[in-house]
């Protein structure tokens, strides 16, 4: 958690806009990709989609949902996250490096199968992440894009931070700011 | 390995023609009560012999009995857990038991702590401490033993079924298991006919979940605890709420599942997914206890159409739970009571020569 709270602290006193900066004329940008999270020493893999709409050339407000799985013996369990919240970068260019702080949902599910037994259990808890990454462009208005971020889930009276890899490709949508 | 599992298992002869889900790995010359597993193979160790007893290793996709280590004479061990280094952990008597299992020179095994009589189950912390219940002397003491094995602390217990006042015979509830009690059956009672089949035991399995917890199978009770634990090893859920138990007595608020499938719950143990499995022995039944709450039986011995009774197997007094990937497999101590009576029935018998069990089940 402390982790966690010092890494967003870093990485947002990094991305303090800068008045010289180089602009880049996006005003929306979506993004898609693979997903890895590491869940109490379990690895789960998926997928995460984001849209970001920027209200400032330097800030905008991210909606983040993604998922992932893993197999548990008799027992296979997905958690899904929906999340929103602000995404600062101090420039956007070529590298456009990002911050942001999302909050919101995560749902897990989870299913025992055993002989004649199927149980599903399900549970939806508060939660936040805190992170950063760089875009790449690589052509036109596409950018490969990283991302890591501390997950923060408060669930049955406790709060447990799970790190999260995302990578993926950027769309800028729309252009001409 | 899992692969070679599920191939024994398939191709096991079924101990019982009524369920073709849990069938025997292996049967044991001496009568078994603990079962634990390295990821590979599964241990478990042999009591009531003449001389030391054999600690096994069962290989589960080609299963045999090899001896890798000995408890001395005499012995009666139950619960055994490996710590994080490789060591193999048992409780017998009022003493805790450490060997390195080697099959080349089986080593006979050493004191690692006393002072803890009664103790049944046996399972480690996340700091390496050593934590064990007073199993049948039903007082319900739950002991921390130090990582070296020097400092043996009393840390709290589960309140008993009855405590000692000074009403002669003391004040509670007494818990009868039938067989071996009985009861005069009327039309307007049933009442006790003997006093057979006392169940006092309240700290019998032991188990810690990822978060640190504690968990606690209640066998009188057909319960389970959940002890809040922090980082010293010092117990974080209430304590004292009744003082006719002792200060260090656990509230009931701390009791996390109570279910009548759960009845002579016996070992426990999680599986990755946070899922804690349970041998009820009282019951021949295999339970789960999800995450959430949620108590499942996941098998039950059928009953038999003609004698009514659920004693032929294939589960004879399931004892002791282990999880490996897909595979449950549990020990069976053929007890005489409930389920199981008369221990007569069933693939293993008092007289032998097949006297224990371990029987698995693996999701297809």
């Amino acid at each position: 958690m402390r982790q966690a709270a010092v890494a967003f602290v870093l990485a947002f006193v990094a991305c303090t806009p800068l008045p010289c900066a180089a602009q880049e004329s996006a005003r929306a940008k979506a993004f898609g990709g693979y997903a890895f999270a590491r869940d109490d020493d379990r690895d789960m893999h998926g997928w995460n989609g984001a849209v970001t709409l920027y209200v400032r050339k330097w800030l905008g407000v991210s909606a983040d949902i993604s998922g992932q799985y893993v197999a548990l013996g008799a027992t296979d369990r997905v958690r899904f996250a929906v999340l929103a919240g602000p995404r600062v970068s101090p420039w956007r260019g070529r590298f456009t490096p990002f911050a942001y702080a999302v909050a919101g949902a995560f749902h897990t599910r989870s299913r025992l199968e055993f002989l004649s037994v199927s149980v599903t259990e399900e549970e939806t808890n508060p939660g936040a992440a805190l992170g950063g990454g760089v875009d790449v462009r690589v052509s036109g208005r596409w950018a490969a894009e990283v991302k890591a971020d501390a997950a923060l889930i408060r669930s049955r009276g406790r709060t447990e931070s799970n790190p999260r890899l995302f990578a993926g490709l950027a769309l800028s949508i729309v252009g001409g700011r | 390995m899992l692969s070679a599992a599920a191939a024994f298992l398939t191709t096991a002869p079924t101990s019982a023609q009524q369920s073709p889900f849990f069938s025997t790995l292996i049967t044991t010359p001496l009568t078994i009560e603990g079962l634990t597993t390295d990821g590979s193979s599964v241990y478990t160790i042999g009591r009531g012999a003449t001389g030391p007893c054999p600690v096994w290793q069962i290989n589960v996709g080609s299963p045999s009995l090899v001896v890798v280590g000995f408890i001395p004479n005499p012995c009666s061990p139950s619960g055994l857990v490996f710590n994080g280094s490789g060591q193999l952990f048992t409780v017998d008597g009022d003493r805790i038991y450490s060997l390195t299992p080697s099959a080349a020179s089986p080593p006979t095994a050493t004191v690692f702590a006393s002072g803890v009589p009664g103790a049944n189950g046996i399972a480690f912390d996340r700091s390496g401490n050593a934590w064990t219940g007073d199993g049948t002397t039903g007082q319900g003491r739950v002991w921390r033993i130090s990582r070296q094995g020097s400092e043996v602390t009393e840390v709290f217990r589960v309140p008993p079924i009855a405590i000692e006042t000074t009403v002669a015979g003391g004040v509670g509830r007494d818990v009868r298991t039938l067989p071996p009690g009985t009861v005069t059956v009327t039309p307007t009672s049933r009442n006790a006919a003997d006093t057979g089949g006392s169940q006092p035991l309240v700290a019998n399995g032991l188990a810690f979940d990822r978060r640190g917890d504690l968990f606690i199978a209640d066998t009188a009770r057909g319960a389970i605890w959940r002890v809040e634990i922090d980082n010293r090893g010092n117990v974080s859920s209430h304590t004292g709420c009744d003082d006719a138990y002792a200060p260090s007595t656990l509230c009931l608020e701390t009791i996390f599942v109570a279910h009548p499938l759960l009845e002579g719950v016996d070992g426990i143990v999680f599986d990755d997914a946070g899922n804690l499995w349970s041998s009820v022995n009282e019951r021949n039944a295999i339970v789960v206890v999800t995450p959430g709450g949620r108590v499942i039986e996941v098998f039950r011995n059928s009953r038999d159409r003609t004698t009514g009774l659920r004693n032929e197997g294939p589960l004879e007094t399931p004892t002791s739970p282990v999880v490996i990937g897909k595979t449950i497999c549990t020990a069976n101590s053929d007890g005489n009571r409930r389920d199981n009576f008369p221990n007569t029935a069933g693939e293993i018998t008092p007289a032998g020569p097949a006297r224990g069990k371990i029987s698995c089940a693996r999701q297809r």
